[in-house]
Formats: C-alpha cells, sequence, structure tokens
C-alpha cells in the first residue's frame, strides 16, 4: 500500500532507507509511517536476506531498520554482515523485535548497534528512533 | 499430620535420658531417638498423655532398631502404657526392664482413686505391697493383680 | 457364676448380664475399655446405668435378644467414656447363652474409624496437590512458550495499530475518497485482531483447570486434530525458530478416545522439549516429525514425536522420567513434565516410552486402540453398579464420526450397558473374533468400509448377533434387502434421541430371543 503525497523539498540530500522484516504487513505500514514523514528520499522494502543484499548492492542505503526475528537468519548477523562487507559507506542500523531476551540484548550490544525498537511501536516511536540516529529534527 | 509427640534427650557419658511427652500413635515419629547410640536409654514416660495400637505398632518398630545390647529401663510408666505392654508381646527385648510405674490404689473413705508410683522391685510373688495414705489408711490395689502385674514376667532375669 | 471366667483370656471386652440387664460378669479388657477397675464395675448395677451418659446403649437388640435367643450385632456405636477423653467408636454383639443369660461382646473399632478419615482427608489433600503439580505445570510450559507467543502477538499488534494511524491520516487528509485504501487497512486490523484472538484463547483453553469430573472425562476425539491444536500451540516457537514439523499421519480419522486437555498437554510437552533441545544445540536443519500409527496386531493407537537432535544421554535415559530430573539451568524448566506427561498416558491404560533410536530422540505414545479402551471403561463403571454380570448387554456401535461415538457413550452410560465404540470397519472385525457382543449398531456410509460390507463380513465371521443400521431417512429402502440377506434387524434413523436407540435396541434384542 503506497500513499502518493505531494513532495515539497528537494530530494537530494536526503537518505534513503531499506526496511527488512519478513512479514510483509509491517513492512507495508512502516514503509507508509516513514513515506509520510518525508525524510527520506527512497524507501525500499525486503522480505528476505538475499532480497535485502541485492538492494543494497543496488543503491545507497543509508539507514536500514531490520527486524531481529529472520526465518533463515539473525537480524544481528545481518548487521555483522553488511557491517563487514560496506564499511566503507556508512550505514546505520535500527533493530526492531518482538521480544528480546537477556542474551540477545547482549549480542546486540556487543555489536554496537545501540537503536532498538520494540514492537508493538507507533508512527510516532519509530519517527523518533529514526531521527536520533539520523541527527535530524523530528518533523 | 500433626505431631503431638515430643521427644527431649539429656546426654551423659553411657546413658541418654528421654522423655516422652504426648501422644504415642500412627504419627509418633521416635526417629530422634535412633539418632543416639548409647549403652544405655533410661525413657521416662510420665507425660505420655495417650496411647492406642498404632502408637504400640510404631513403638515396637523403633524398639527393635534400638542395639540389642543396648539396655532400655521404662520408668515412671503410667496405667494405660503398663496395660498396652501387658496385652502386647515385644514391648520389652531381653535386657530391657521397668524400673517404676504407676499403679492404682483406691481410698473407700474418701471414695477416690490414686495413682502411686511403685517400683518393680516392690512387686514380690505378684502382690501389690501394701500402700497408706497421709491418714494412715490402708489403700486397696484396685485393679487385678495377677492381670496388672503381668509385664513383670516379661522381663529378663 | 464362675464358669465365665474363661472369658478372661478374650481380647475383647466382654460382659455377661442376665435379662434385667444386671451385670453378672465382665473381663479384664471390659474394664480397660470403660476405664473402670473392677471393684467399681461391682459397684455398678445394670449395664444401663454404665452407658448412662455415655453413649447410646441398644435397647432394641438387647429386647430382641432375650425373646428370640440367637445372635445379634449393633450399628457403630460412639462412646464417650470420659470428659477428658476422646470418643470411642464400638460394635456390640449380643448372644444368648446356654442360661438364658445375655453374652456381651464389644469390638472397640476406634482406631479403624480415626484412621479411615484420616486417609480421606490425606487423599484428597493429594489429589488436590496433583492438581495444583498439573496446573503448575502447564503454567510453566506457557512461561517457557512465552518468547514465541510474544513475539507472534507483537506483530498483528504493530500492523493493526499501524493501519489505523494511517486511517487517521487518510481521514487528516481527507483521502477518504479512496475506498480501497480504508477497506485494505481495515481488512488488515480485523486480521490481526483475529490472528491475536486465537492465540489468546488457545492459551486460556491450555491454561483452564479442569475441574474433577472434566478430570475424568474421556471422549472421542480424532487424533489428528488433536495434534494439529498441539503443533498450533507451539508454532511460534517453532516458526521463529526455523525448526520444520513433518506430520505423517499414515491413515487418516484415526479416533482416539481421551481425555483432550490432557492428551494435549502432553504432546505440548513433548513438542516443547523437542524445541529445547534443538534450539540449544543450534541443530542444523532442526527437524520434528510426528507420526501416528495404528498397530492392528497389538491392538494399539501409537504416537511417535521424533526430533534430529542430539539424542538422551545413556546414564540419563532411565531418569529422565522421573519428577524434578531436568538438565536445563535453574529458572528453565521445572523436569515436572515428562513425569506429568507419563502418569497422564498410564491413566489412560498407556504407556509412554523413550525409543532407540540413532539420531536424537523418539518418544512413543501407546494408547490401548479405542474399542479396547470403551469396553474397559464400559466394564469398570458397570461393575460398579449392577450386582450380577449376566445383566449386562454388550453393544458395539460402528461409525467414523467421533460426534455419533460420543452421543452413544453418553446414551448407553447410565444404562448398564457395556460399550464398544469403533470407528473403523476393520479394527471393529478384528474385535469381534476375540470379542462377543448382543448387538451392533454400525453407521450405513463409512469411508473406508461402508455398513453394509461391514455387516457382510460380520456374518462371515459366524456372528449371528442381531444388526441395526445408523441411517438417513434416504437409505431405508436397503432396509428390506439386508433384512432378508444380512438379519439386519432394522434402522436408527438420524437425527435419533435417546429414547428411539432404546427402544431400537431392546425390540432388536427380544426379536433375537424369539427366534
Amino acid at each position: 500500500m503506497v500513499v502518493k503525497l505531494s513532495s515539497k523539498s528537494s530530494a537530494n540530500e536526503k537518505p534513503s532507507v531499506l526496511i527488512l522484516d519478513d512479514e510483509k504487513k509491517i513492512c507495508s505500514v512502516m514503509k507508509t509511517f516513514l513515506i509520510l514523514s518525508e525524510l527520506f528520499k527512497n524507501v525500499v522494502v525486503a522480505h528476505s536476506v538475499s532480497m535485502a543484499l541485492m538492494k543494497i548492492g543496488n543503491e545507497k542505503i543509508d539507514l536500514v531498520i531490520v527486524d531481529y526475528n529472520l526465518p533463515d537468519k539473525k537480524g544481528t548477523d545481518f548487521i555483522d554482515t553488511i557491517k563487514k562487507t560496506h564499511s566503507k559507506n556508512k550505514i546505520h542500523f535500527l533493530l526492531i523485535s518482538g521480544y528480546l531476551n537477556n542474551k540477545a540484548l547482549s549480542e546486540i550490544i556487543n555489536l554496537g548497534v545501540s537503536q532498538v525498537l520494540v514492537k508493538p511501536f507507533t508512527r510516532a516511536m519509530l519517527i523518533k528512533k529514526v531521527c536520533e540516529i539520523l541527527k535530524c529534527p523530528v518533523p | 499430620m500433626s505431631e503431638v509427640l515430643k521427644i527431649e534427650t539429656i546426654l551423659s557419658d553411657d546413658e541418654v535420658n528421654i522423655n516422652i511427652i504426648g501422644q504415642i500413635d500412627e504419627d509418633s515419629n521416635f526417629s530422634k531417638i535412633l539418632e543416639i547410640s548409647k549403652n544405655i536409654y533410661i525413657l521416662n514416660l510420665q507425660e505420655v498423655t495417650l496411647i492406642n495400637s498404632c502408637g504400640v505398632r510404631e513403638w515396637i518398630n523403633f524398639i527393635e532398631k534400638i542395639p540389642k545390647n543396648s539396655k532400655i529401663i521404662y520408668t515412671n510408666v503410667p496405667q494405660i502404657v503398663v496395660e498396652q505392654m501387658n496385652m502386647v508381646k515385644g514391648f520389652l527385648r531381653n535386657n530391657d526392664e521397668i524400673a517404676a510405674f504407676y499403679a492404682p490404689y483406691y481410698n473407700e473413705t474418701s471414695d477416690r482413686i490414686v495413682s502411686i508410683l511403685l517400683k518393680t522391685n516392690q512387686i514380690i510373688d505378684e502382690k501389690a505391697p501394701t500402700m497408706k495414705d497421709d491418714t494412715g489408711e490402708e489403700l486397696e490395689f484396685d485393679a487385678i493383680e495377677a492381670q496388672y502385674f503381668n509385664f513383670i514376667k516379661q522381663q529378663g532375669s | 457364676m464362675n464358669n465365665y471366667t474363661l472369658y478372661d483370656t478374650l481380647f475383647n471386652a466382654v460382659t455377661v448380664l442376665d435379662t434385667k440387664g444386671k451385670i453378672l460378669y465382665s473381663n479384664h479388657y471390659f474394664s480397660i475399655l470403660f476405664k473402670m477397675s473392677p471393684r467399681v464395675i461391682k459397684k455398678i448395677n445394670t449395664i444401663f446405668e454404665l452407658f448412662n451418659g455415655k453413649g447410646e446403649f441398644p435397647n432394641a437388640i438387647f429386647e430382641r435378644v432375650i425373646n428370640e435367643p440367637g445372635s445379634y450385632v449393633s450399628e457403630e456405636i460412639e462412646l464417650q467414656i470420659n470428659e477428658l477423653d476422646t470418643q470411642c467408636t464400638v460394635v456390640i454383639k449380643f448372644t444368648s447363652l446356654e442360661d438364658k443369660n445375655i453374652l456381651v461382646c464389644f469390638n472397640d473399632i476406634s482406631i479403624e474409624t480415626k484412621l479411615h478419615s484420616k486417609y480421606r482427608t490425606q487423599l484428597s489433600e493429594l489429589k488436590n496437590s496433583h492438581l495444583q503439580i498439573l496446573q503448575a505445570d502447564k503454567l510453566a510450559t506457557i512461561g517457557e512458550l512465552s518468547a514465541g507467543i510474544s513475539h507472534e502477538i507483537s506483530n498483528p499488534l504493530t500492523i493493526a495499530a499501524g493501519n489505523i494511524e494511517i486511517i487517521e491520516v487518510l481521514i487528516l487528509e481527507e483521502k477518504l475518497k479512496n475506498e480501497d485504501l480504508i477497506k485494505d487497512s481495515i481488512r488488515d486490523v480485523v486480521e490481526s485482531h483475529n490472528r491475536i484472538t486465537s492465540i489468546i484463547l488457545n492459551m486460556k483453553s491450555f491454561l483452564r483447570q479442569q475441574t474433577e469430573e472434566e478430570e475424568e472425562e474421556r471422549e472421542y476425539c480424532n487424533l489428528e486434530e488433536v495434534i494439529l491444536d498441539s503443533i498450533k500451540f507451539t508454532n511460534p516457537s517453532f516458526k521463529k525458530h526455523n525448526i520444520k514439523i513433518v506430520q505423517n499421519f499414515s491413515k487418516k480419522d484415526i479416533v482416539a478416545l481421551i481425555n483432550r486437555t490432557k492428551i494435549l498437554q502432553v504432546l505440548v510437552n513433548l513438542l516443547s522439549n523437542a524445541l529445547d533441545i534443538l534450539v540449544e544445540y543450534k541443530i542444523k536443519d532442526p527437524k520434528l516429525e510426528i507420526e501416528i500409527v495404528r498397530n492392528r496386531d497389538d491392538n494399539l493407537l501409537e504416537i511417535r514425536v521424533a526430533d534430529n537432535g542430539p539424542g538422551i544421554p545413556t546414564q540419563d535415559k532411565s531418569e529422565i522420567f522421573k519428577s524434578f530430573f531436568t538438565t536445563k539451568a535453574i529458572g528453565e524448566g521445572t523436569g515436572l513434565g515428562l513425569s506429568i506427561a507419563t502418569q497422564i498416558i498410564e491413566a489412560h491404560q498407556g504407556v509412554l516410552l523413550l525409543e532407540k533410536t540413532n539420531i536424537g530422540a523418539s518418544f512413543l505414545i501407546q494408547l490401548p486402540s479405542i474399542e479396547i479402551q470403551s469396553y474397559t471403561q464400559s466394564e469398570i463403571m458397570q461393575r460398579a453398579r449392577t450386582v450380577s454380570k449376566n445383566d449386562t448387554i454388550k453393544i458395539m456401535v460402528l461409525d467414523n464420526e467421533v460426534k455419533i461415538l460420543n452421543i452413544f457413550n453418553k446414551i448407553f452410560e447410565n444404562e448398564g450397558i457395556i460399550f464398544l465404540g469403533s470407528a473403523n470397519g476393520y479394527d471393529a472385525l478384528e474385535v469381534l473374533e476375540n470379542i462377543n457382543v448382543d448387538l451392533i449398531i454400525t453407521d450405513y456410509i463409512m469411508p473406508h468400509l461402508s455398513g453394509l460390507e461391514f455387516s457382510k463380513k460380520v456374518r462371515e465371521l459366524d456372528i449371528n448377533c442381531p444388526i441395526l443400521y445408523l441411517s438417513t431417512e434416504s437409505n431405508k429402502g436397503i432396509l428390506n434387502r439386508d433384512r432378508d440377506e444380512l438379519g439386519i434387524e432394522g434402522i436408527i434413523l438420524k437425527p435419533f434421541s435417546k429414547e428411539g436407540v432404546l427402544k431400537a435396541i431392546y425390540q432388536a434384542l427380544k426379536n433375537k430371543k424369539e427366534l
């Protein structure tokens, strides 16, 4: 589901974001929120790790929002992989999760991922987190 | 399961003094006594309030676990326990003895029954010793001698 | 009257009375029972005086033994010997003697009654503790599965919340003309809500503590459905860790006679254990296989739950079924699961065992076939009711629908009828070779073996008991043909009532007798 809005500002300096979650409807909701915020040039969606890797290869992504519980891999493993393979580009990460036990939390901290969003979250919570990461004012 | 039985132990070098207080019945637990190992056990039954056939069974079970060469001396045995001892075999083992026990005596004038502590060695030929009360009046033994002193036969020599 | 001294040797309290109730003699134990020395007893004239204030003397029996010489026993009588003591309970026997006096013998059953009531209390406490343990185990299981459940709920919640916010935005920006968008959003919200509700309901029904009657209840269930329920229950966790579940149901429509909630508890337990092992050991391609087999040779139903994990170490094999054995860290598992599972299966006259395997752990649940189970259940229940076994009729009902089997179960429960339920014609035939029944009711339309085919085979086995068809109106025509050829006594029409069924049964049996 895509909601078209009139674009006001120049899209050039704006960052792009990739959403990786195996649940299509969640990606859809988040995409709508992010588009509405008008913070991003592009909002890209992937439902599997391989799809995500392809998309990161194809375009410049500044922020990756990834679910911790992916079917084929853990979200943190994916982050690790990206960090190693795309170390030149500065990519920010936001990890979302429905449930995090102590073990998972320590993994995440070890990886240096400092931003975590716990489901269920509201639009406001998502935007606030994103702005914190990108260091821009909340619209 | 209520514990209405209390066991107090006082240890000396060669012997242990044990006070049995309360009811001897199906809930009685004598394991505390089995943790002690002495040559002489002096069991004071002064404060036993009740004993029934289940209690007797528990009692005999535990007595059998006390080392055979140890000696048990019963003292201050109340009438209810004497009656049970007379009915049941196995209460007294070969070496054990009853030092003192209570016997019922009757005062005709005041029509009262008194419990008098007798020493076993006072009983000769199954005859109850003559007892007098404070006024000097002779008291009547208020049970059947042959029946009441039966347990003495069970004691070893 | 010195010839009573023989009674001195008796262990029971004994007294001899004349016809006026005067105490002529009493033995030593009489003294002890009433806590009165011989001297005191001498002073008392009659037995009535002695009983006064202590208890109710059975006057009626005393009168009787005087007028009709013989031996009579009283009911239990409570005696309060003195104020300080507890009550004692006695049974009194009166016997007339040759010299016209009455021998009265007391049996002190105080200890029996005391122990009996203690036993009842403790048994009831044990039962309560047991129910609590069952409940605790359920809660613990839910706790262990909570990570998966929590995750499973948070996704639909996010979707629902998100879509509502989108609708809000659309309203704000007056974009409501776009109906499709709105419809999509609403549909997503509703779907999410349904997902969450179903998860919660599953949990609730699992957790609901059964009442004592429900505890004992058995019903006919489709085994596949029960297993699918248990998979549904643990599915969030399995999905989360990407564990594949393979269902190997060799036959369709396998019916079991079980307490559904309890068997569900056992299955969830086994699945949950397998899940934990597969996750802990990070098994590559983790897999769980569930199999249902009807073992006809042994008249058993078998359910197998096998994982491809590391298996159970040899030293643990005998320990795992014991209470409180667990290899998990503190706070992660009570260790009660398998012992409770064993207890539940054994209560179903079944067996839970660990099989020998090369890879992983394979648990096997064996339950007796429903024919055997229903027969056993019936027998046990009827034995408690009827006086002689000759009174009971044995009826077999064959129908592939569990609903129907459950209805018949209820109908026969209170009628003193032994009931054998079956859901498969071939299984039923096996059983009929060994057990004689008085009547067979068979559904006409069934998937594997039709009612007609089944009846033919029954007659081939030389079994001549009356057979009734269970069918709808439309099949009435076939009755006449089958009546002549196969001796089908009649049809019970669906929908049927209890009265209708019983009437048909008794009529068929009567007809048979008259032949």
